[in-house]
C-alpha cells in the first residue's frame, strides 16, 4: 500500500493519489460543516474499499452525531479500520486506536492518544478537531484551548485549512474567557472563509457572554448567506440569535426564529432537540407561552430516553418530559440513566453518577413545580455543571433553573445571594437585573427593587 | 445582645468581649502579627464566648501544622460546651470547625457559604470560605463567592476594603485581571496593610507579564507590608518572580537570601516559597550555592511524618530530592501514601488530591533531580490539567508546569517539549525567558528561520 501525503502533507496511506484527494474532500467538507460530508465519504470508501483512514473517519463521525443506535455502526467501522491498518503508518494506528478507545467509552484515551498524534503531526487537522470535540464533550475548557496553541506554529495562510484552525483557536479561547483575542481571531477566520460556521459562531458566543447582543444579532446577519451549505449545526447559530432577541425581550422574534429556523425540519438529533428545549425553558422561565411546541420534542425525547450517550444531552431530554408531565418516561429514563450509570466504568458514567443524573433530576423537580428538591439538587453540584460539557451558554439553561426555583421557593436569601453574583458577572443583563428586582421586593428592600428595576429598563432601551 | 462592628449578633457576657472579638478578626483580615496575642487574650477574657474559641480553631487550622490541630480540637470542645447558648449562626460556625478538624474541608466551605447566605456580612465566615476555596483550588467557587456578598457591602461598613482584596484575588484567578487590578488596587487604596489585596495585584502583574510594574508595586508598598506577618515573604516571593522573569538572576539570589529566606525557618509558606524558587533557578542553570541543604535540613527534621496539605506535601519533597536525601524523600512519600491509605474511608478533603496528584508530583520532581527526565514527563503529562485541587495560585503551581516541559527537553523528547513551550507562549506572550526558551527547541527542530524570530521576541521583551 503506498504511502501518500494528505494535502497538508501528513501521511497518509490509500491505494491511490485519487483516494487521498477523495478523503482531503470528506475532511474539507467535514471542517466547514457541510451538508454533503456523508456523500463524500462514500466516494472516498469507493476510491479505496480497504483505506483504514476512510473506515476510521466513519466511526468518528457516528460517533459526533451522538446517537446510541449508531454505535453498533461505529464498531463495524472500527473493524473496517483495523483490517486496513497493517502496514499504515504509525499516526494511522494511532488513529484507529483512538477509535478504538472511543468505541469502548474511553473517551480519555482517544484524547491522549488524538493529542500524541498531534505532537508528532501538528498538521493533522482530523485529530485536532475530533480532540477539539472531546475536550468540549467534557468541559475541560483549558485543554481545549491549549489544544490548539500548541500547534499553531506549525500552520499559516500556506497551509489549506488554515482558516478553521483559527476557528477552533476562537472557540478554545472563547470557553476560557479570553474574549478579545478569541473575537479577533474567529472574525479573521470568518474572513478567509465565509463558510466556517464553527468560527462564526465562537464569535457569536463572544456577544452572549459579554452581553453584546444586538452586535449578536448583526453578526449573524450579516453571515449568514455564508452558511447556507452547512448542516444542521446552523440550527445552533439560530438558537444562539435567539438567545440574543431573548435577552433584548423581541419575544416575538425568538418565536418566529423557533419556528423558522431552529425547530425547521423537526429532526430528532440530539443538538436539534437540545437547542430546541433549551429555548422553550428559557422562554417559559421568563414567563412567556410556548404553546404545544414542547410537544414533538416530548415525542422525540421520550423515544430517545434510553440512550445515554452524554450527560449533556439526557439533560436536555427531560426537559420536555418534565414540560409535558410525562411523568411515566420521564421516570423511567431517571431509572435507565441510573441502570446505565451502574453497569459502566468508563469515562461518561462517573460524570453520568455525580452530575448528569442529579442534573435531570432536578430539571425534572423543576417542570414538576417542586422548585424545593429543584435547588437541593442543583445547589451541590451547581459547580461540577461544567464537567457535562457543551458551552457556558448553553449550560447557563442550569443556572436559571437553579435561580428560578430559588425565587419560586421563596428561598429570598439564597436567591438573593444568587442574583447578585449573576448581576456582577452579568452585569449588562436585563432579565438578571429584574430578577434581582423580584427578590428585593420579596425581602422587602422596595427601593432597592425600584432601582434594579430602573436598571434594566436602561439597559433594555440602550 | 451585643452585636459585632458590622452589627452580627454575638453571644457574649458584655461589650468588652466583642470589642476583643472584633479587633482580633480585624488583625487577621489585615496580616497583624499581633495576632496571635489578641486571640490569648480573647479566649482568657472572653472564655464564655463561643466565636473565641471559633476564632481559635480556625486559626489553628489554618496555620496548618499537625501540632496545631489538637490545640483546634481543644477550641472546639470549648465551643461545643458553648453551644447550647450560642446562635445559628455560631452554631454553624462550631459546626464549620468540627468538619475542618475532621478534614472534611468540603463541609467546612458548604457551612461558611450557608451563613453569608443569611448573613453576607460575617466578614470571618467570607474570608475563611475564600482560604478554603483557595485551599482546594475551587477558584470559580472563590470568585463568586465574593461576589454574592458584595452588594451587602460598601465604604460605611469596617472591613470593606478587605473584602475588596478577595473579590480582587478571586477575580484574578479566574482570568479577569483588568477588574482584579481595580479592585485590589482600591482595596490598598483603603488599606495600605492590605498586603493580600496587595498580593492580588501581584499576581495580575504576574499572569499578565509585567515584571517592572511589579517590581515597583512591590517596592512602593515595602516599608507598610514588612510590618505584617509572614505572608509578606510570600509577597518578596512574588517580587523574585519578577526578576526572574527579567532574567537579573542576581538579584533573585539576592532577594532570596534578604527576603525570601533571611534564616531557618519551619513556616509552611516560607518553605514552599523558598523550593519553588530554587528549584526554578535549577531548572534555568543557575547554581543555587548550599541554599538547598538549609531547607532540605528543616523539612527533613520537621515534615516527614507530618501531612497537612498536599500542595506543602508536593514541594517538601524538592529539597529532599534536590540534596539527594534518599532515606528522606522515600520516608516523605511514604508517609504521603500511608496518609492517604490510612484515611481514605473519611470524608477527609484532601486525601484523593494527596494520591492521585500530590504523590505522582513529588514522584516527578525527584524524578527530576535523580535526571531520570523521561520519568518526569511520563509522570506529569496525564495529570498536568488536573492540578487545580492541589490549591494554591496559578502562579505557585508554575512550576510544575516548567518542571514538565524543562525535563521533556531534557529527556530529548524535543517536539513535545516545543508543543508545551509553544502552548507556553500563547499563555505569556509578555515573557522573554518563555520566547528565548521556545526559540531554542525550535532551533534543535531545525527551524531556525522560527528561532530568530521568537529570539528576536524575546530580546525585544527583555530589553522593554
Amino acid at each position: 500500500m503506498p504511502e501518500l501525503v494528505d494535502k497538508r502533507d501528513v501521511p497518509l496511506t490509500a491505494s491511490s493519489r485519487a483516494a487521498a484527494e477523495a478523503f482531503d474532500s470528506v475532511v474539507d467538507d467535514w471542517l466547514r460543516f457541510g451538508r454533503n460530508t456523508g456523500d463524500l465519504l462514500n466516494s472516498a470508501a469507493e476510491a479505496d474499499p480497504d483505506m483504514a483512514m476512510t473506515h476510521c473517519l466513519q466511526g468518528y463521525f457516528f460517533h459526533i452525531m451522538g446517537s446510541a443506535k449508531l454505535l453498533p455502526r461505529a464498531r463495524s467501522s472500527l473493524q473496517r479500520a483495523e483490517a486496513g491498518a497493517h502496514g499504515v503508518s504509525q499516526r494511522e494506528k494511532m488513529h484507529v486506536a483512538a477509535l478504538s478507545a472511543w468505541c469502548h467509552g474511553d473517551l480519555h484515551r482517544a484524547r491522549d492518544l488524538l493529542e500524541q498524534v498531534l505532537i508528532e503531526h501538528p498538521r493533522d487537522v482530523l485529530a485536532l478537531k475530533l480532540v477539539h470535540f472531546i475536550h468540549f464533550y467534557l468541559g475541560d475548557v483549558a485543554q481545549q484551548r491549549d489544544s490548539i496553541a500548541r500547534v499553531m506554529d506549525a500552520w499559516d495562510d500556506t497551509v489549506p485549512g488554515y482558516g478553521y484552525v483559527l476557528g477552533m483557536r476562537a472557540f478554545g479561547l472563547e470557553e476560557a474567557g479570553e474574549y478579545e483575542t478569541a473575537e479577533a481571531l474567529g472574525r479573521e477566520a470568518v474572513e478567509r472563509n465565509a463558510d466556517d460556521i464553527w468560527a462564526g459562531h465562537a464569535v457569536a458566543h463572544v456577544f452572549e457572554m459579554q452581553g453584546r447582543h444586538r452586535e449578536g444579532i448583526d453578526w449573524i446577519a450579516a453571515n449568514e448567506a455564508g452558511w447556507r451549505n452547512a448542516n444542521n449545526f446552523a440550527y445552533h447559530v439560530w438558537w444562539h440569535k435567539a438567545l440574543y432577541h431573548l435577552a433584548l425581550e423581541e419575544i416575538e422574534a425568538v418565536i418566529d426564529l423557533y419556528d423558522r429556523r431552529i425547530r425547521a425540519d423537526r429532526s430528532d438529533d440530539y443538538l436539534d432537540i437540545s437547542n430546541a428545549a433549551s429555548l422553550l425553558l428559557r422562554l417559559e422561565i421568563r414567563g412567556h407561552p410556548v404553546g404545544d411546541r414542547w410537544d414533538e420534542l416530548a415525542d422525540k425525547a421520550a423515544a430517545r430516553r434510553h440512550e445515554h450517550v452524554l450527560p449533556f444531552i439526557d439533560a436536555h431530554f427531560m426537559m420536555p418530559l418534565a414540560a409535558k408531565g410525562m411523568h411515566t418516561e420521564a421516570e423511567d429514563m431517571l431509572v435507565s440513566m441510573r441502570a446505565w450509570a451502574a453497569a459502566h466504568d468508563d469515562t461518561v458514567s462517573p460524570i453520568m453518577r455525580e452530575v448528569g443524573i442529579p442534573l435531570a433530576e432536578a430539571v425534572y423537580a423543576f417542570g414538576t413545580g417542586d422548585y424545593g428538591a429543584a435547588v437541593d439538587l442543583l445547589l451541590p453540584i451547581r459547580y461540577a455543571v461544567q464537567r457535562i460539557g457543551g458551552s457556558h451558554a448553553q449550560r447557563d439553561i442550569f443556572q436559571k433553573i437553579l435561580i428560578e426555583a430559588a425565587l419560586r421557593d421563596l428561598r429570598a436569601p439564597l436567591a438573593r445571594a444568587l442574583l447578585v453574583e449573576r448581576r456582577e458577572a452579568r452585569p449588562w443583563s436585563p432579565a438578571a437585573w429584574k430578577d434581582y428586582a423580584r427578590v428585593l421586593d420579596a425581602v422587602g428592600d422596595a427601593a432597592g427593587a425600584a432601582d434594579a428595576r430602573a436598571t434594566a429598563d436602561a439597559l433594555l432601551a440602550a | 445582645m451585643p452585636v459585632d462592628r458590622r452589627g452580627l449578633a454575638v453571644t457574649a457576657s458584655g461589650a468588652a468581649g466583642v470589642e476583643l472579638l472584633d479587633a482580633t478578626v480585624h488583625a487577621y483580615l489585615s496580616n497583624d502579627p499581633s495576632t496571635g496575642e489578641l486571640l490569648g487574650k480573647l479566649v482568657l477574657e472572653a472564655p464564655e464566648m463561643p466565636m473565641a474559641h471559633c476564632l481559635r480553631g480556625f486559626l489553628l487550622n489554618l496555620a496548618g501544622r499537625a501540632r496545631d490541630l489538637g490545640r483546634a480540637r481543644e477550641s472546639l470542645a470549648e465551643a461545643d460546651r458553648l453551644l447550647a447558648g450560642a446562635n445559628q449562626r455560631e452554631r454553624r460556625h462550631i459546626e464549620a470547625l468540627r468538619a475542618w478538624c475532621d478534614g472534611n474541608l468540603a463541609r467546612a466551605t458548604a457551612m461558611f457559604e450557608e451563613i453569608l447566605i443569611d448573613h453576607p456580612r460575617d466578614v470571618l465566615a467570607f474570608r475563611l470560605a475564600h482560604y478554603l476555596h483557595f485551599f482546594v483550588g475551587a477558584i470559580v467557587e472563590m470568585r463568586d463567592s465574593a461576589a454574592r456578598v458584595l452588594s451587602c457591602w460598601d465604604e460605611s461598613v469596617p472591613g470593606y476594603g478587605y473584602v475588596l482584596g478577595c473579590r480582587a484575588f478571586g477575580l484574578e484567578e479566574t482570568g479577569d485581571y483588568t477588574a482584579a487590578e481595580a479592585f485590589g488596587r482600591r482595596a490598598v487604596e483603603l488599606n495600605p496593610d492590605d498586603v493580600w489585596a496587595g498580593h492580588a495585584v501581584c499576581h495580575v502583574l504576574e499572569m499578565q507579564g509585567r515584571p517592572r510594574e511589579g517590581i515597583e508595586w512591590v517596592d512602593r508598598h515595602e516599608n507598610v507590608w514588612a510590618e505584617r506577618n509572614a505572608f509578606t515573604n510570600h509577597v518578596w516571593w512574588h517580587r523574585c518572580l519578577y526578576y526572574l522573569e527579567l532574567e537579573e538572576h542576581d538579584a533573585v539570589l539576592d532577594q532570596y537570601d534578604r527576603y525570601v529566606w533571611r534564616g531557618p525557618s519551619d513556616d509552611n509558606l516560607d518553605i514552599t516559597n523558598a523550593a519553588s524558587l530554587l528549584l526554578r533557578l535549577d531548572m534555568l542553570g543557575v547554581g543555587v550555592g548550599a541554599r538547598w541543604h538549609q531547607i532540605a535540613r528543616i523539612v527533613a527534621e520537621t515534615r516527614l511524618d507530618e501531612r497537612t496539605r498536599p500542595f506543602n506535601d508536593a514541594h517538601f519533597i524538592m529539597p529532599l530530592a534536590m540534596t539527594g536525601r534518599r532515606t528522606e524523600s522515600d520516608a516523605l512519600l511514604a508517609s504521603m501514601r500511608g496518609h492517604a491509605d490510612a484515611h481514605g474511608d473519611e470524608a477527609m478533603t484532601i486525601v484523593p488530591t494527596l494520591r492521585d496528584i500530590a504523590v505522582p508530583l513529588a514522584d516527578a520532581v525527584r524524578a527530576y533531580a535523580d535526571g531520570d527526565y523521561a520519568r518526569t514527563v511520563d509522570t506529569i503529562m496525564p495529570i498536568r490539567y488536573r492540578l487545580l485541587p492541589l490549591g494554591g495560585s496559578w502562579a505557585q503551581r508554575d512550576v510544575f508546569a516548567r518542571l514538565l516541559i524543562e525535563s521533556a527537553r531534557r529527556s530529548g523528547r524535543t517536539r513535545l517539549a516545543r508543543a508545551l513551550m509553544a502552548e507556553r507562549t500563547a499563555l505569556k506572550p509578555n515573557s522573554g525567558p518563555t520566547w528565548k526558551a521556545y526559540a531554542g527547541l525550535l532551533e534543535q527542530l531545525g527551524d531556525t528561520p522560527g528561532a530568530a524570530a521568537a529570539r528576536e521576541r524575546a530580546e525585544r521583551l527583555l530589553a522593554a
